[in-house]
């Protein structure tokens, strides 16, 4: 019974796309269809976009200038004139928080943007070439992979000095290596279909078929990898600046906000609990979209 | 989905693991003698049990030998004050008292020889005597390890030691075993004071030249009231009560010193009753205050010095633009705010009660307007750069470091703070690399002559200064010469007005109360302005 039913399924299939009754539909449209019906991902898509509104928007949105210090409210608890209350220098919690959605959201976008470029670049000349090539970039990978992450960041930082520049650095030289394999792979198993060798036959050039037709075959990786690696760089900036290594103060960032805020945990709690829900949320928030991406995107992976 | 539930799951874990932590410090009162001990104390914990009284400080390892001869931390000087002994010792209000002496020394007409006699049968804590031989070779060694060499500069014979060509110190002469004199080659008041100081600890000569470099980390010996049994880097440092001391025997049966880096903990530790003395930021004093538990037990005492701005005139050359940057430091602000009225602003660099204190100066004013118009003057009419290098282990530096550079904005000074550990910090001084720095300094005896020992003409060179004043100099020769009180505070407040109100070679910022927390058993233990850890004294309340 229950092959038969399959059978006539597929007849109705048929018949319905020939009457132009099932509208044809390109790849990245189903996804989204698919996006759309997953509740959790749609409404983290709207937490990220309203980071990412906060962050553009920082200096019309936040009360006080991030740096600005009201000697009168050194330490104060929240209040209608500082609704977060203040720091130990007077300067105004939720203005902070604020503009650390900027350097948090920037280090995250920007470090997985550097990740992506080397790793699907060096990924994509690995996986097509194969041979020396491939042994060669993997040997690297693993070089790249064998230290610990964070003891590696930290080495780079100490090494290149603070800054925003080389924190972006630091961090996309820590994780472009997951990306190059995945791109490895992908590439690897694609180059064996008939698309390829068609386009070998009329006479494509390496560089052609891996631009036109290899990377774009992985983009879908991709985007879930970019979405799934932007909470792991917010987590490691907020970890190097906590540890002193990451954004130099007087710039706010929630890391180094934490960080100042542990002495006075006793005392003035707000001022360490908000910017650790500030991370948590942006982490959630961005492993849930990317879980849903995903799904979305590769119906064969769906659980 | 099932990932992003496994996710949540691990972040539930890691926030419950975070408060699970943070409850930790927040358990029982102090209780010191049947208090539970870190595991890594575990070679004191049966002493404990057995009733021994041991004082537990919390500490910082100083990853350098305890020996103030070459490294002049105040870490170092919390473990020898109590070890290691000077021929004699400041007081609170600046009096000098003999200690190893059997009387006050005997100065001769000409003001230049210094007759002593040291107490007869004094025991190093490997039962030799002390000699005088003892005291020459200690002296001669604070020459030979250049640190605080300088101290002893105006000692017949110092030139030839410093620079090689002689292997001894010519002024100090041995008469006997108890008797020795040392001669001066020109008049110094303030003479008997820096014999007084740590740096000029009595070592036992035989067993410090045959330590050779474990002197101060395996083996450190003197004539005080402890004996230094063990230093464990990481761990802490364990001294015991010395039985043939000739003064009074402590009280105590030993110090236990216990490394804690991180200052936040240090006081956790203290709440939960594994430490009795703590020292503690200035910056966290409200949070202290505001605990009814620890209210009571926090003390205060002022050592006479303070925080100050450096500069280095190779880099940062015209005068106006130093003073630019004095008047943009908010002096007010950071006292009253920043550290809670623990502090007040300086006016000087040499603080009240020493000789050469003007008290009727005024205030150093914040007038950043006034500072912009001094910058257009020096052609720096679009802004100034200026990198401020803090070191981190006195992490008091880096609230005046964040706050001058918000308040220098308005002056149109940006700066760059450059933070820096303790290692980095000695080098970047030694090499010339600091622009502007923030230093701290605190006199080691009551005169003037210690307090501008930093900005001193022989000092400058070695701690990215480089200012050199002809005038200030001959003020500082001219001040340790003269012996008439008021002749030396007219001297002394006009080096102070070349210093800080006419060269501005350095911006002095404030001077400040230090706090620490005591377990109130505790009986016999006091800090003063001395800024000496002295801990022979003290006892346990039953």
């Amino acid at each position: 019974m229950k092959i038969l039913s399959i059978f006539t399924k597929q007849k109705k299939f048929e018949e319905q796309l020939l009457n132009g009754e099932m509208e044809y539909s390109s790849y990245y449209k189903d996804s989204f269809k698919r996006l759309k019906k997953n509740k959790a991902a749609l409404f983290c898509l709207g937490v990220i976009l309203f980071l990412v509104l906060l962050a553009l928007f920082a200096p019309v949105v936040s009360p006080y200038d991030p740096t600005y210090q009201d000697y009168a409210s050194v330490l104060a608890p929240p209040s209608s004139k500082h609704l977060l209350g203040a720091d130990e220098y007077g300067r105004d919690i939720l203005s902070r928080l604020i503009y650390g959605t900027r350097v948090s959201l920037s280090i995250g976008i920007l470090a997985q943007i550097l990740a992506s470029v080397i790793g699907i670049t060096l990924g994509a000349i690995a996986g097509y070439f194969g041979g020396a090539v491939d042994t060669l970039i993997s040997r690297i990978m693993e070089i790249f992979a064998a230290f610990p992450d964070l003891l590696f960041a930290m080495a780079i930082m100490t090494f290149m000095g603070q800054g925003l520049q080389n924190l972006f650095i630091a961090l996309g030289l820590l994780t472009w290596v997951r990306t190059a394999r995945l791109i490895r792979g992908s590439v690897m198993q694609l180059k064996e279909k008939e698309y390829v060798e068609a386009s070998k036959a009329s006479g494509g050039t390496s560089f052609r078929i891996i631009t036109k037709h290899l990377i774009p075959n992985c983009l879908s990786t991709v985007i879930v990898l970019v979405t799934l690696g932007i909470p792991n760089a917010i987590m490691y900036e907020a970890s190097l600046s906590f540890l002193g290594l990451g954004i130099q103060p007087p710039t706010p960032s929630w890391g180094n906000m934490i960080s100042s805020a542990q002495s006075f945990i006793s005392f003035l709690p707000v001022y360490s609990i908000v910017p650790g829900i500030a991370i948590m949320v942006t982490v959630v928030a961005f492993n849930i979209f990317g879980d849903g991406l995903r799904d979305a995107l590769d119906p064969k992976l769906r659980a | 989905m099932k990932k992003t539930i496994k996710k949540l799951i691990s972040l539930g874990l890691a926030v419950s693991m975070a408060a699970a932590l943070s409850a930790c410090g927040s358990s029982s009162g102090p209780s010191p003698t049947t208090s539970e001990t870190t595991a890594a104390a575990g070679s004191d914990a049966a002493a404990e049990n057995t009733g021994a009284k041991i004082l537990r400080v919390a500490a910082v390892d100083p990853q350098v030998a305890y020996d103030m001869q070459q490294y002049t931390y105040s870490l170092i000087m919390k473990v020898t004050d109590n070890v290691v002994e000077s021929l004699l010792t400041t007081q609170d209000g600046g009096k000098v008292v003999p200690t190893l002496l059997a009387k006050e020394p005997e100065l001769s007409d000409d003001m230049l020889t210094y007759s002593f006699e040291l107490i007869d049968g004094v025991k190093f804590h490997n039962g030799e005597t002390l000699k005088s031989s003892d005291v020459k070779y200690s002296l001669e060694r604070v020459v030979k390890k250049q640190s605080m060499g300088s101290l002893l500069e105006k000692v017949e014979g110092y030139e030839a030691l410093a620079d090689g060509s002689a292997n001894e110190l010519t002024g100090i002469k041995v008469i006997d075993d108890t008797h020795f004199t040392i001669t001066l080659s020109e008049v110094y008041t303030p003479f008997v004071s820096v014999l007084s100081t740590p740096y000029c600890g009595i070592y036992p000569a035989e067993a410090c030249e045959a330590a050779g470099d474990n002197w101060g980390k395996t083996e450190l010996i003197g004539t005080g009231p402890f004996k230094f049994d063990s230093y464990t880097p990481g761990v802490g440092v364990e001294i015991s009560k010395f039985d043939g001391y000739y003064g009074n025997v402590p009280k105590l049966d030993g110090v236990s010193y216990k490394f804690i880096e991180d200052a936040n903990t240090q006081v956790l530790e203290y709440q939960k009753g594994n430490i009795d003395y703590v020292d503690v930021e200035t910056n966290m004093y409200p949070v202290y205050q505001a605990d009814p538990k620890l209210k009571d037990q926090m003390h205060m005492f002022q050592p006479i010095g303070g925080y100050y701005m450096t500069f280095n005139v190779k880099s940062v050359s015209d005068p106006k633009i130093r003073q630019a940057i004095s008047m943009s430091i908010n002096r007010q602000a950071i006292c009253e705010s920043i550290f809670h009225g623990t502090a007040k602003p300086s006016s000087s660099f040499i603080p009240a009660g020493i000789i050469g204190h003007d008290d009727s100066l005024e205030e150093f004013a914040y007038d950043p307007e006034g500072a912009k118009a001094l910058l257009a003057e020096a052609g720096y009419a679009n802004g100034y750069d200026l990198r401020l290098t803090v070191n981190t282990k006195y992490a008091t530096s880096i609230p005046i470091a964040t706050a001058f550079q918000e308040q220098a904005k308005a002056a149109g000074i940006n700066v760059t703070i450059e933070q820096v550990d303790s290692a980095a910090w000695s080098d970047m001084r030694k090499s010339g690399g600091v622009d502007a720095g923030v230093g701290n300094w605190y006199v080691d005896y009551n005169d003037p002559d210690s307090m501008l020992y930093p900005v001193s003409d022989s000092r400058t060179d070695r701690s990215s200064s480089f200012w050199h004043n002809e005038e200030f100099k001959k003020l500082m020769e001219a001040g340790v010469q003269t012996s008439d009180e008021a002749e030396r505070q007219e001297i002394y407040v006009k080096a102070e007005h070349i210093l800080s109100r006419e060269d501005y070679a350095i911006a002095p910022i404030y001077n400040e109360s230090k706090c620490y927390l005591l377990n109130p058993k505790i009986t016999g233990l006091v800090m003063d302005s001395t800024f000496r850890n002295f801990y022979a004294n003290a006892d346990f309340q039953q």
